[in-house]
């Protein structure tokens, strides 16, 4: 998680969409990076496999067939089967719908954590922000997959645990990040002029802080949805991760393991589904980050 | 500079109490119950019984009240007494420090790999930039940056250990012990530092010092070494500490594949068995280990960019 | 220009550096065994710290104990007893009395002799500590144990139990000399091998002890290496790391029997994979139908194929066939009935739903199956594959470590109705695992509570043939009562469902050989450990 945020951040603090920023030229620029284009493609295919895995897979996930273990890839199992017979298109597919729901839920719940806390922080004085703030430090002085390890370890595996887990202790970069945004909004003349007419807090947060930082976030977002997928199926292949039969790929991975010398085609297929999936949110996020950043955008003309 | 060290210290005084006490709750809200592991391992047919149960919650100190538990684990540990593993019964101090070598040099050496690597692979990045090569490194780097790490391991020991026989498959012994292990570790940190050192680099080269050197004739590699380089360590530098956070974790899944015999198999063997004591102290340890990890990597803002002034305030980066 | 020279001058040292070559060597085979050779075994995980250096354990780890320590009586591969540190021992005309008469001669590794003060030491004066053979700890008190002369020792159990030769068995029950503290590591046995050093978690390495008193092993050194994750074990063999190799996955067998460089020997089975159903009242499987539906569903076949990929055998019994002996065939095969399972529902009342899964008064038959760390994910989807086609739903609860399941299965109040474990047989007497897992006066049975009202109508003979066990004179006699057990409880109440016997698989180098692979790994020797020279 930490690298994520690192890879996000710096750049991005000082970037940030303008109010301005006309729509059309926003994605004309953006659509002119190729490998963010091609990585936004693949995950808007992962996207839509996920959603249409019922109907894509050539059969239900969990479907065993003892008499043909280990088959090779074929017309009927283009992945193969696995230890257990069960189609292996199938359950990489299954397991993008668990993969994304779970890593966009956990995504979810950091950047609501992170913007809320974010924002008061950088709003609501001086006390209110040194107590979030030494939270944030508190948790980033910690190491974040052993902390979660033991809080998941503790609270007992399961999908519902992990999220909240990886929730709970995954917002405090997004935080800092809207914090220091808003710092920096607040001096601004847009919204000292909100605040000489005499809004509220709340309506100045919602109205003028809020949809400056959409930019930065959607960039830290994409980014950390590489990294929570990670996480996740880190602590899924050391067993804290979801009751089998379910496909996920960390415990598929996990699984394979035993069949390393039989069937590494097991172990290769989430493996690379992992890697895809982690990279074209990467590719995603670094190209919004750059085009998003007016620095190195102007290096680069 | 001495205040601010002293502060930065303090504040982590009552980050340290937060987090013991958190543990603290959370270790003995979970399910699993140590006085039965206790009792069911000291008897080798793994039989428990009421009277077993009683004596090793006796003996563990679990029959008094939380509040106690909690203030009698707190006193000792302020002396450096963590208290005892229930599962070893050594001194949980003893254990850590037993372990702590172990993940220090294959952490350390995956360091040393990232930093070797990421420096020169960043600087040639920033040369090429808009080259075809840089294009090449930027996808090899978030390749690398992308693949979850165990894979990795189990790939380079397929490859280097089983196929080639080039390297030792797992275990910790002589320096090719450490060749993979550090390896896996270092990959994916290696990406991601190359690549926020080749922007930082991209930054610099704009900037008019920059653009003077090369008028005075400095060629690009003297104009990157000796300007660029020291204003573009920055943002590198502070990844620092989030650096070594990323190694301490990918340890705990190294060392689980590589047979380490580290901090991260310790952690991992004491959640499995429910060793209250060894999880708050690995735990502690960690967080300490950060806290000064931090710390120097702040105090190291100093040595690059000497605008920085630290005592302005703790809010760097 | 100068930027694309740089560039093309640091790629090229990176590829120089990345290409560094180093040259292996292939070991040859044939020859005789080398009576000076080390071999390096790839071990599991290092158990030996297991129960701590603290007051209550020492010696863990099975491997290493039963080569530097030795118990009174040695647990042979065909769960025969053979002579240990005590030469002989017989039933005393009391009829409760086992007399054990020591060897004479023998010294432990650090010069100090053997005597009946030692056995005094580790079983008796060492009792109070709470140092005591689970086993037999329900018969043995503190002053069982009495010395006769210097080399006789009367063990004399608080109720009768003539088991006590073949419940000793245990490495647990091993000597150690008089004077020996739990505090710090004991390194002191009097067995075939002695320790050399001792790294915790990192590995072992053991010498042959030339002075011991019986046939001296044939080879010089064992270095132990712990490798917890049995695929770093296989690939330690084959990268030639490890010439030995403790529990291959099972999987890996065949490809590391087809490979010329490696040999696989494998035990009879002696683990026994089986379900225990949990029959405290409100679960369904409490119902005795439900169970015996469950137990005929079971694809016995296809469970070894699938989990042990033909490593072993379709369960029978719940130990190892040999320890029953001639009354071994008392026990019925069950074989795989799909029609008379679904009718044994159907004729209770479960009738097929809407999905498939049976229910009855609007209550899904749905079963909770647990599976502790040890087992293989495939088994449990087995087992739910097998029940899902009678019409049972089965939820699977995989703990990632011993303390979840532990606390499932707390004193009466684990929410699950199947266990599915691979219990080990590591004693001689027959009727071991019955006693232990389902007599109501352990503490470790299935009722989840020592004492508890038999559910079922064979209760009260299941614990007769129990009392009968303990008082049993003759081998053959303990061997009906424990057939009768395993019958009460897999044919008639359908309280253990067996699964199937699992083999001990070892991987090996061509030069090296194990003749004799003990089928419970607590009580492998390394006597019959070859290495002939190669090279």
């Amino acid at each position: 998680m930490a690298l994520a945020e690192v890879m996000a951040t710096p750049e991005v603090v000082r970037g940030g969409l303008g109010p301005g920023a006309g729509r059309r030229r926003i994605l004309r620029r953006l659509l002119r990076d190729r490998s963010a284009v091609a990585g936004m493609v693949v995950v808007l295919a992962f996207v839509l496999g996920a959603i249409a895995a019922p109907w894509l897979a050539p059969q239900p996930p969990n479907v065993t067939d003892f008499g043909n273990r280990f088959a090779p890839p074929s017309m009927a199992h283009p992945l193969g089967t696995d230890h257990v017979g069960r189609d292996e298109l199938s359950r990489i597919l299954h397991g993008a719908r668990l993969s994304l729901g779970m890593a966009l839920s956990a995504t979810l719940g950091i950047t609501v954590l992170g913007l809320l806390l974010g924002m008061i922080a950088g709003m609501a004085g001086r006390f209110v922000d040194s107590v979030i703030m030494r939270v944030v430090e508190v948790l980033q002085s910690l190491p974040l997959l052993i902390l979660a390890l033991v809080v998941v370890g503790l609270l007992g595996q399961g999908l519902r645990n992990l999220i909240i887990t990886i929730a709970l202790l995954g917002w405090t970069g997004y935080a800092r990040l809207v914090r220091a945004m808003t710092f920096k909004l607040r001096d601004r003349e847009f919204v000292e002029a909100a605040q000489g007419m005499g809004a509220s807090r709340l309506r100045i947060m919602v109205r003028h802080i809020a949809p400056n930082l959409v930019g930065p976030v959607v960039v830290l977002s994409t980014l950390n949805m590489g990294s929570v997928l990670l996480a996740v199926s880190g602590l899924s292949f050391l067993g804290f991760g979801v009751e089998p039969p379910t496909a996920e790929w960390g415990a598929m991975i996990s699984e394979a393991r035993s069949y390393l010398d039989k069937a590494p085609l097991l172990l290769a297929w989430p493996g690379l589904a992992i890697t895809l999936m982690v990279l074209s949110f990467n590719l995603a996020g670094d190209g919004l980050r750059d085009f998003l950043d007016p620095r190195t955008e102007s290096s680069r003309h | 500079m001495g205040r601010y060290v002293a502060r930065r210290l303090l504040v982590s005084v009552p980050t340290l109490l937060v987090l013991s006490f958190c543990i603290f709750v959370l270790v003995s809200a979970a399910p699993g119950d140590p006085a039965e592991e206790l009792a069911r391992r000291t008897s080798p047919a793994g039989e428990v019984t009421e009277a077993s149960l009683a004596e090793a919650r006796s003996e563990l100190g679990l029959d008094r009240p939380f509040l106690v538990q909690y203030s009698s684990w707190l006193k000792g540990a302020v002396a450096g007494d963590l208290g005892d593993s229930f599962t070893t019964k050594t001194p949980v101090a003893d254990e850590i420090r037993q372990r702590v070598p172990a993940t220090a040099q294959l952490a350390g050496l995956a360091f040393l790999l990232v930093m070797v690597a990421a420096v020169p692979l960043g600087i040639l990045a920033a040369l090429a930039h808009r080259h075809w090569a840089d294009h090449a490194m930027r996808f090899v780097a978030l390749i690398f940056a992308s693949v979850p790490g165990f894979v990795l391991a189990y790939v380079l020991i397929i490859v280097f250990a089983t196929r080639l026989r080039l390297l030792p498959v797992a275990g910790r012994g002589a320096f090719d012990t450490y060749v993979l292990p550090a390896v896996a570790l270092a990959v994916g940190p290696v990406a991601v530092v190359s690549r926020l050192l080749r922007s930082s680099l991209l930054e610099v080269f704009v900037e008019d010092y920059m653009r003077t050197a090369r008028a005075k004739g400095l060629g690009g590699l003297q104009a990157v070494v000796r300007h660029g380089l020291r204003n573009a360590s920055i943002p590198v530098v502070t990844l620092m500490g989030g650096l070594l956070a990323g190694l301490l974790d990918g340890a705990l899944i190294a060392e689980v594949i590589f047979a380490w015999p580290g901090l991260g198999r310790l952690t991992f063997e004491a959640i499995s068995q429910r060793d209250h004591p060894m999880i708050l102290g690995v735990v502690l340890f960690a967080g300490a280990v950060y806290i000064v990890m931090n710390l120097l990597v702040d105090l190291s803002y100093r040595l690059f960019d000497p605008r920085i002034r630290v005592e302005a305030g703790g809010g760097v980066g | 220009m100068r930027r694309k020279a740089l560039l093309l001058a640091v790629l090229v040292s990176l590829v120089a550096a990345a290409c560094s070559a180093s040259e292996t060597t292939d070991t040859a085979t044939g020859g005789t065994p080398d009576l000076n050779a080390e071999v390096r075994v790839a071990a599991n995980e290092d158990t030996w710290p297991g129960g701590g250096t603290g007051a209550k354990a020492y010696h863990y780890m099975y491997v290493l104990n039963a080569n530097i320590y030795e118990p009174l009586v040695y647990l042979e591969a065909d769960y025969t007893l053979r002579p240990g540190l005590a030469e002989r021992w017989e039933i005393q005309p009391d009829g409760i009395t086992t007399r054990f008469f020591l060897r004479k001669g023998v010294t432990f590794h650090n010069g100090q002799p053997f005597s009946a003060d030692d056995v005094m030491w580790t079983w008796g004066v060492r009792q109070p500590e709470g140092k005591t053979l689970g086993t037999v700890a329900n018969t043995l008190g503190p002053d069982s144990v009495k010395k006769i002369d210097d080399f006789t020792v009367d063990f004399t159990p608080a109720q009768p139990n003539l088991r006590i030769a073949e419940q000793i068995v245990h490495p647990e029950g091993a000597i150690v000399p008089k004077g020996t503290h739990n505090d710090t590591m004991p390194v002191n046995g009097s067995g075939p091998y002695k320790v050399v050093s001792y790294t915790p978690t990192q590995g072992a390495v053991i010498e042959r002890n030339d002075s011991y008193w019986g046939a001296k092993p044939k080879v010089k050194r064992i270095v132990f290496q712990f490798l917890p994750d049995p695929q770093t074990r296989l690939e330690a063999l084959r990268a030639g790391q490890a010439d030995f190799v403790i529990d291959l996955p099972p999987d890996a067998t065949r490809s590391i029997e087809s490979d010329d460089r490696f040999r696989v020997v494998q035990s009879k089975p002696g683990r026994n994979h089986l379900l225990y159903v949990n029959k405290l009242e409100g679960r369904v499987t409490s119902e005795k139908a439900v169970r015996e539906a469950i137990s005929t569903a079971i694809d016995r076949k296809a469970y070894v194929d699938v989990v042990l990929d033909g490593n072993g055998e379709p369960g029978r019994w719940m130990a190892p066939e040999s320890v029953l002996g001639a009354s071994a065939d008392t026990v019925k095969p069950i074989s795989q009935d799909l029609d008379k399972s679904r009718k044994l529902l159907e004729d209770a009342g479960w009738k097929a739903g809407a999905d498939g899964i049976r229910e009855r008064d609007g209550k899904k038959l749905s079963v909770r199956l647990l599976g502790q760390q040890e087992v293989p994910e495939s088994s449990l989807l087995v087992i739910q594959a097998n029940l899902k086609e009678v019409g049972v739903d089965t939820v699977i609860l995989k703990t990632p470590d011993g303390a979840t399941r532990n606390s499932l299965y707390a004193s009466g109040k684990g929410d699950f109705d199947l266990d599915l474990e691979p219990p080990n047989q590591n004693d001689g007497n027959p009727a071991f695992l019955p006693v232990l897992r389902m007599s109501s006066k352990s503490a470790t049975n299935v009722q989840f509570a020592p004492n508890a009202a038999p559910v079922t109508e064979n209760g009260p003979s299941f614990d007769a043939e129990v009392d009968k066990a303990l008082a049993a004179k003759t081998t053959p006699e303990v061997q009906q009562a424990a057939a009768n057990m395993m019958k009460i409880l897999s044919n008639d109440d359908h309280l253990v469902i067996p699964l199937a016997g699992a083999n001990r698989i070892y991987g090996m180098s061509k030069n090296v050989d194990l003749g004799d692979p003990h089928p419970s790994f607590t009580n492998q020797t390394w006597f019959s450990l070859t290495k002939t020279s190669g090279s």
